[in-house]
């Protein structure tokens, strides 16, 4: 009988999620650029969790919530909301961790096109 | 650079991300964006530069929006600044506070563009429309120049200037000889003719000069940066004029007008506005009594009771 030893091999490639402003040539640059520092962004959160920096975690997602959805990430703005919400109300480290992982998720996915 | 003559728009929000989006979103607009990433730095830059418009975030550390405008309305040097609040809070308890706090619009972050555009357009039509209405409420029907009510506020903040930067203020009170006499003879509608062209000779001057009416046949005029003995040479000036206008109505007839000057200089101590006008109120006595049709400064009359 074949098995898969390869866990990635079944793997479905991530769905982008696409900016609204894709083709919106007056901020395309700046989608771009919003999306190329993504990476960072998201490390930068993940640091903040695992350090038990809340402080700069609500900040972080008190930013995407606010910025996000200007460059065509609305659902990022949400997830950063909830995110925020769940500082704010000092959720338990694991509801914090989940809401951090909604949002992170989102922005592995953001691309401009 | 900054087009001087276009409306000022400051945005007071602690996203970098939402500065940089709306740098790039209103470039083109005929508007100069200011912005300030703190709430503390907007309140100093709202202070400088007085904008039009402010567009507020609520959420920001150290000093939230509401606190923010609830400062800015309550000086006097910024409380007729409009404010749109652009937020993500979606509680509508919060939208009323805000309007309620003073704001003309609420934005809901994200924001749509188009939308935020037209909103800025409608709150800067606003705020100019507001303008030219308290414009208008402190400006003379019939001369067109300012009232009384704005002198006095004028010439308070002309020597409290005067007193910070340490430059001369003069101030010029002139009265139509014999108006009374003018409006029996020759009707009130000559007399207001009269009062019309004298005030266009008054407000002709120099264009930093500000010409008032301050009632009846009585007009006075502020005039920053300048001394007693250049006012005196200005005023000279609006004498002539009007001594020398032609009435084709009455011909022959002559219409002249009696004037005092004085500066903070020289004016009677202490040194304030009420002295600075009572002062010039005085010299322009003494040009009545001295046969009208002439310019008295208050200097003149300190010497010669010397």
């Amino acid at each position: 009988m074949e098995t898969n030893l390869d866990p990635n091999l079944n793997k479905q490639p991530p769905n982008r999620l696409v900016s609204t402003y894709a083709n919106d040539p007056e901020i395309r640059d700046l989608v771009l650029e919003f999306v190329r520092e993504m990476p960072q962004r998201v490390r930068l959160a993940n640091e903040a969790f695992m350090r038990g920096d809340l402080l700069r975690l609500q900040f972080w997602a008190h930013q995407m919530k606010g910025g996000a959805g200007g460059y065509g990430f609305s659902e990022i703005s949400k997830k950063a909301a909830n995110l925020e919400t769940a500082i704010t109300t000092k959720q338990p480290a694991e509801k914090i961790f989940l809401a951090l992982l909604m949002v992170t998720n989102l922005c592995d996915r953001a691309s401009a096109d | 650079m900054n087009d001087t003559n276009l409306p000022t728009i400051l945005l007071v929000d602690d996203s970098e991300l939402i500065h940089r989006l709306l740098r790039v979103r209103l470039q083109n607009e005929r508007f100069n964006l200011h912005s300030a990433t703190s709430s503390v730095d907007g309140l100093l830059m709202a202070n400088s530069i007085k904008p039009d418009v402010i567009l507020l975030d609520i959420d920001m550390p150290k000093m939230d929006g509401f606190e923010f405008i609830t400062r800015l309305k309550s000086d006097p040097e910024t409380q007729e600044i409009s404010v749109i609040f652009v937020s993500s809070a979606n509680d509508p308890g919060i939208r009323v506070r805000g309007l309620d706090l003073g704001a003309v619009d609420f934005i809901a972050k994200p924001f749509d563009i188009v939308e935020l555009k037209a909103r800025l357009r409608a709150a800067l039509k606003t705020q100019n429309l507001i303008r030219i209405l308290a414009q208008k409420a402190q400006i003379d029907g019939l001369s067109g120049l300012w009232n009384r009510s704005y002198f006095n506020k004028r010439l308070e903040s002309e020597f409290e200037g005067s007193g910070r930067y340490k430059t001369p203020l003069s101030l010029v009170l002139g009265d139509i000889d014999f108006f009374k006499l003018t409006n029996d003879r020759y009707g009130h509608l000559f007399g207001d003719m009269v009062i019309e062209r004298f005030s266009n000779i008054l407000s002709g001057g120099r264009l930093c000069d500000i010409a008032c009416r301050w009632g009846g046949e009585e007009f006075a005029i502020i005039l920053p940066q300048t001394t007693m003995f250049q006012a005196f040479d200005v005023t000279e000036r609006f004498r002539a004029q009007l001594a020398n206008v032609v009435w084709p109505e009455h011909p022959g007839l002559v219409i002249t007008a009696s004037f005092g000057v004085c500066d903070i200089e020289n004016s009677e101590l202490p040194p304030n506005p009420t002295n600075l006008f009572l002062s010039a109120e005085k010299a322009m006595y003494r040009a009545k009594e001295a046969g009208k049709n002439r310019v008295e400064s208050f200097l003149k009359i300190v010497d010669a009771t010397k």
